[in-house]
């Protein structure tokens, strides 16, 4: 008889699923009576084919066009932001670089530094809002990719690699490292960092991590105070991730209401695309289910990023066909790529959907927004952006339309509402001038 | 002005006679006074500077408009120096303010290098940020100080890269997720290093069945067809371990079930399972494993499935797995590497005499300076005495290799020191040993900085001597070479597979192995760095040589090949190269071009102007013209033609080579038109004539001592280092430079051996 095996993913997906009221009620008590609200940002790169983008009338959502029909059974909880801009993506002097700029600027609405393998660029919104909220839970934010981060070289006309491989900073010059390996990513919310071993064992290391922690606390404190300002600016990074660390542990010795299976553990960064992506979009739900973080951040691929889609029949590299030169064919493929990947995101907001909370589902607590900070791939204008913003955020969001903003709105204008609906006082980031209104 | 970065390619001497010669005639006019400043430099700053470098709040707090006249200018060498190097870039003023006429910026360059010499900057060392090690630094200094090879590449996020390379003090940041890796991998690696002995039973491993991967059923993995049931198991160490599987089977057809066990996907086990759901059996085998996570499985033999069976009993053969279970290491422990050392050097008697000298020396090696007994103490206090030795050098290991002074190379200025101060050897040992080998100081070169030797010229030279002989010198190739010919990029690139089907991860892989051979033989053999560019030899495997069209080459094995009657020399003619500087589906001229600007002559051209049009690229313009004729049509606008015009024209030299490096006649329906001049006159044809120009004066010996003390320093390089490559040039044999002198001089300057004090 056949039967085709489980899939790891299934499993990681089925355990999601699974955990349900019983994890959430043991756990929330712990970590403050008001309901958790999660924001995420998600990227795409390379703009979209935007005529199969934008609905057709602004108001409230009624058929879908082709590349956002997988969201129609979601409609409810999907808003479409037209008319969005991200000026510091475009080249105010600097030249080319449209898709460097355009994931530096995404986030952050910060020119990015074109030198001489320099960065420097502004915080991000998702660490901005980790940095207030971080201390709710072991996670300050969760930072994903799926591509690998190539910091290393110059990657578009000039600009750091740092640049088109990252969203989320940390400050201006510290990229928050994203982590593309399921495993790893698993490893680290569930198992302190660890291979699958015995409880005690983890007690034990558990133990002397503390007291290891404590010695080169005490070590970077007495280096502190012998080193110049500049190193003491350096080390300071270092004292910071000891701090950070420390807060885990602290958590980890909480007792919590449930295990993490090892069955759930991903084995590793899977060979098909759509599985690694669906992967750490099941991780992202099982984080915010487990109240491990409740911000977060994910590339779908790296900007400019040139890699075939032969799930789609696409040989060519994304890139490439995003210069399409309104070659039919290449257009289409753009659509088909798009529409991929808002596939996913479908299966996301159901997975979110899916997760029950005392008070609805994990869907009604979040803020996700979804897009890139290229409009369309071929002309590489930062106008006009393909943006979505899904989930009712515990009610502060009402989704469902097509909102059209003026034009030239800046983006940034999107984060400073959603900073302030989560509590960030007087939040300011980047060209950012008022919060959006009517979300 | 552009053109003006020609001149650093220029012999320096020609241009400093002249200098000197006009500088002493405006001497004459008296102090202080220097008409061709107040005609021609003065001006040009009030009307192109003064908004942003005026007397208030000046940015980049450089004003330029305090300097009233030209010995107030000579009185502050760096900030002019600064001015000709931003003006010669096309970098200042920055774009969106007026442009200035090209005459005017020229005419300033050229005061200023009339008038303001190296010479008159203030000596200074400079001062390196606290660096971080790099993931390659990491993993070598591990394996060398414990005999751990950590894969620090994949488990480390990648570092960031400033000036091309990824061992720069200020781009090295550490993140909390970094922080949270260092810990994990600082107990990992001490638990490679020391095993400790267990006690107790030995471990037991349970997989009930919906922990495992496979088809479940009710109470266990049901494999209906041929299919497994699967855990991953962490195995401590390597050692004897004991499998054991719960398994029954619905019995149909001629034979019993049949189940393999397997590890990592090899079957290890075979045996029959005869048992049924009443009665299950276990399977057991006794296996050796590597340490590490392991895949173990049973996996179902012999399906078998025949619905047309009258009897319903006989129909269909399927086998049920209830849990898997590990059991170990069943075997005692053998001693590491590292354990046997420490046994050798400190002896197996007991004693918290033997623990402290083992701890000094620990924390000695590991932070790289002597450990104080204060240092000594707190390691011995990390864990309880009760615990056996081992567990206590294993803690200090997890502290010291998570300290602040492993991860970062510390200079720490002592307290009342000058303006700056002569590294003591410890630091030299360690900035010497990090430039050659990307890893910490070796027992003899510790041991020249513990008895103050190293810092005698003559000692250092033999030092550095020594360990460019050593095979961890492979190190600079690895760290320098392959970023600074950019070879790091061909991992990102993809030629079109449509056009390249032969362009695959092996060939590759030869292709980034084949210049990095060159790069190691002319530092093994001491060779002249012209052979990086003339070499009329290479490495060469058969996939290469195939590629290259070099008959008589078989096997998988890079050799050296002679190029003698092939039209390739030296890197310019290497695949590696010719193909990051391709597009995926056609050469680039414009890459190949600004690569030899950058690379071998030190000038790397401005960024473009914004609103560049694009060259046409159509299918049709394509069949209309060849690549060449299009670039000419498009460098005809003046804007672009200051730069494409050397930029362009180096790499057309370049044009009989594909974008994965193949010879060619013929591109497409063109012949391939491999000729040039550069605005200094200079003509050649194809690649070998191009090597023999850029052969002229020292742009390409200085270039490569800029990039290697860059790497060196972890820093930028400031105007009094510039003086210092000055120096070390001087020095080389002007014929036959070699990169071993480039690096004797480094190691030899102020900015290498000394440091600034303060910030």
């Amino acid at each position: 008889m056949a039967l085709s095996p489980l899939s790891r993913r299934t499993l990681l997906r089925g355990f999601g699923t699974a955990l349900s009221l019983p994890l959430l009620q043991a756990m929330l008590p712990a970590r403050g009576a008001a309901r958790p609200r999660r924001l995420a940002y998600l990227y795409v790169p390379n703009g979209a084919h935007m005529p199969d983008w934008t609905p057709a009338e602004a108001g409230a959502l009624a058929e879908l066009p082709h590349i956002l029909q997988p969201l129609q059974p979601l409609g409810r909880s999907v808003s479409v932001l037209s008319g969005l801009a991200h000026d510091k993506a475009r080249p105010n002097g600097d030249g080319p670089g449209d898709h460097a700029r355009a994931a530096a600027a995404f986030l952050t609405g910060v020119q990015p530094l074109k030198t001489d393998g320099q960065v420097r660029l502004g915080p991000s919104a998702d660490q901005v809002a980790a940095a207030a909220l971080g201390d709710a839970t072991p996670f300050r934010s969760l930072v994903l990719g799926c591509e690998a981060g190539g910091n290393s070289g110059e990657c578009d006309s000039g600009y750091s690699c740092a640049y088109s491989s990252n969203i989320s900073w940390i400050s201006p010059t510290v990229p928050a490292g994203k982590e593309i390996n399921p495993r790893l990513v698993f490893d680290r919310l569930f198992r302190g960092g660890e291979d699958a071993e015995s409880a005690q064992a983890r007690a034990r290391r558990a133990a002397r991590r503390q007291s290891v922690l404590d010695f080169v606390r005490d070590d970077a404190a007495a280096l502190q105070r012998r080193l110049g300002a500049d190193d003491r600016a350096k080390l300071a990074e270092y004292t910071e991730g000891v701090r950070a660390l420390e807060r885990r542990i602290a958590r980890a010795a909480q007792p919590r209401g449930d295990e993490v299976p090892d069955a759930a553990r991903p084995a590793g960064i899977p060979d098909d695309y759509g599985e690694h992506l669906r992967l750490m979009l099941d991780l992202l739900v099982l984080a915010f289910q487990t109240d491990s973080t409740r911000v977060a951040s994910l590339m779908f691929a790296n900007e400019g990023s040139n890699r075939p889609y032969p799930m789609l029949q696409i040989s060519g590299g994304h890139h490439e066909i995003s210069h399409h030169d309104k070659d039919p064919l290449k257009q289409r493929q753009i659509r088909d790529i798009n529409r991929f990947h808002v596939e996913q995101l479908a299966y996301f907001l159901g997975r979110l959907d899916q997760a029950r909370e005392p008070e609805g589902s994990l869907l009604d607590s979040a803020m996700i927004v979804y897009g890139s900070a290229i409009g369309d791939g071929n002309a590489h204008n930062h106008d006009n952006l393909p943006v979505l913003l899904c989930g009712r955020g515990g009610g502060s969001l009402h989704p469902g339309s097509h909102r059209r903003y003026p034009a030239d709105t800046p983006m940034n204008n999107l984060h400073l509402a959603l900073l302030a609906e989560l509590g960030v006082p007087e939040p300011a980031l980047g060209d950012g001038t008022a919060p959006l209104s009517g979300l | 002005m552009r053109e003006m970065a020609w001149l650093r390619a220029l012999p320096r001497p020609a241009l400093l006679a002249a200098g000197a010669a006009l500088a002493s005639l405006a001497a004459l006019a008296g102090p202080g006074s220097d008409p061709e400043f107040e005609r021609v430099v003065r001006p040009f700053v009030l009307q192109h500077c003064a908004a942003c470098h005026g007397e208030e709040k000046p940015k980049a707090k450089m004003s330029l408009t305090r300097f009233a006249d030209a010995a107030a200018a000579q009185a502050a060498p760096e900030v002019w120096l600064e001015v000709r190097a931003r003006l010669a870039a096309g970098e200042m003023p920055p774009e969106g303010r007026p442009r200035p006429a090209p005459a005017d910026a020229q005419a300033v360059i050229e005061w200023i290098e009339r008038n303001i010499s190296l010479e008159d900057v203030a000596s200074d060392p400079g001062r390196p940020l606290l660096r971080r090690l790099n993931r390659a630094e990491y993993r070598n200094t591990v394996r060398d100080l414990l005999g751990v090879d950590y894969p620090a590449d994949a488990e480390f996020p990648a570092d960031t890269v400033g000036r091309g390379f990824d061992n720069q003090g200020d781009a090295l940041a550490l993140t909390d997720l970094q922080l949270e890796k260092y810990v994990q991998a600082a107990e990992r690696i001490a638990e490679l290093a020391v095993v400790v002995p267990e006690e107790g039973p030995p471990r037991q491993r349970r997989y009930d069945f919906d922990e495992l991967e496979g088809p479940r059923g009710q109470d266990s993995v049901a494999l209906y067809a041929q299919g497994e049931a699967a855990a991953r198991y962490g195995v401590p160490r390597a050692g004897d371990y004991l499998l054991r599987v719960r398994a029954w089977g619905d019995q149909a057809g001629p034979e019993p079930c049949k189940l393999a066990l397997l590890v990592d996907g090899i079957a290890v086990h075979a045996a029959a399972v005869e048992a049924r759901a009443d009665a299950p059996q276990v399977v057991e085998a006794r296996l050796a494993l590597e340490a590490g996570e392991r895949r173990v499985s049973a996996r179902f033999l012999n399906d078998y499935y025949h619905p047309e069976d009258p009897d319903p009993a006989q129909r269909d053969r399927n086998l049920y797995i209830g849990w898997i279970e590990v059991l170990g290491p069943l075997d005692p422990p053998a001693i590491t590497p590292f354990q046997s050392r420490l046994l050798a050097r400190f002896g197996p008697e007991l004693g918290s005499r033997r623990l402290r000298a083992i701890l000094e020396h620990l924390a000695t090696r590991a932070w790289r300076r002597p450990a104080s007994p204060a240092d000594v103490a707190r390691l011995e206090r990390l864990t309880p005495a009760g615990s056996g030795l081992e567990v206590r050098v294993q803690t200090a290991l997890v502290a010291l290799l998570s300290a602040p002074r492993f991860l970062y190379r510390v200079e720490e200025d002592p307290p009342g020191s000058s303006a700056s101060r002569a590294l003591n050897g410890y630091e030299l040992a360690t900035r010497l040993s990090y430039l050659v080998w990307s890893s910490t100081p070796d027992e003899e070169l510790f041991a020249c900085a513990a008895d103050g030797t190293l810092t005698r010229p003559e000692v250092l030279d033999a030092q550095l001597e020594r360990l460019l002989h050593s095979p961890r010198a492979r190190a600079l190739a690895d760290g320098f070479a392959a970023q600074w010919l950019q070879l790091r990029s061909l991992d990102k690139l993809r030629p079109d597979p449509a056009l390249f089907p032969e362009y695959d991860d092996a060939l590759r892989a030869d292709m980034r192995d084949e210049t990095l051979a060159l790069f190691q033989a002319v530092l093994r053999e001491d060779r002249s760095v012209w052979d990086l560019l003339r070499a009329d030899f290479s490495y060469l495997n058969e996939r290469l040589a195939r590629l290259y069209g070099i008959p008589g080459v078989s096997g998988a094995a890079l050799r050296r090949v002679s190029l003698q009657g092939t039209p390739r020399r030296g890197l310019l003619t290497q695949a590696a190269i010719l193909t990051v500087t391709s597009n995926p589906a056609r050469t680039s001229p414009v890459k190949r071009g600004k690569w030899i600007l950058d690379n071998v002559l030190g000038a790397p051209p401005p960024p473009p102007p914004p609103g560049v049009p694009l060259i046409d690229e159509s299918p049709a313009a394509a069949a209309a013209s060849s690549l060449r004729e299009r670039m000419e049509r498009h460098r005809s606008d003046p804007n672009c033609a200051v730069c494409h015009t050397r930029m362009d024209v180096l790499g057309f030299g370049l044009e009989h080579f594909d974008p994965i490096g193949r010879y060619r006649e013929r591109d497409g329906a063109f012949a391939v038109d491999a000729s040039g001049s550069l605005p200094d006159g200079a003509r050649f044809d194809g690649a070998q004539e191009l090597v023999g120009v850029l052969q002229r004066g020292d742009a390409f010996p200085r270039c490569l001592t800029e990039k290697l003390l860059v790497y060196a320093l972890g820093r930028s390089l400031e105007p009094a280092d510039r003086r210092a490559v000055d120096r070390i040039l001087a020095e080389l044999d002007p014929q036959e430079p070699t990169l071993s002198g480039i690096l004797r001089g480094i190691v030899h300057s102020e900015a290498f051996t000394r440091r600034r004090v303060g910030s």
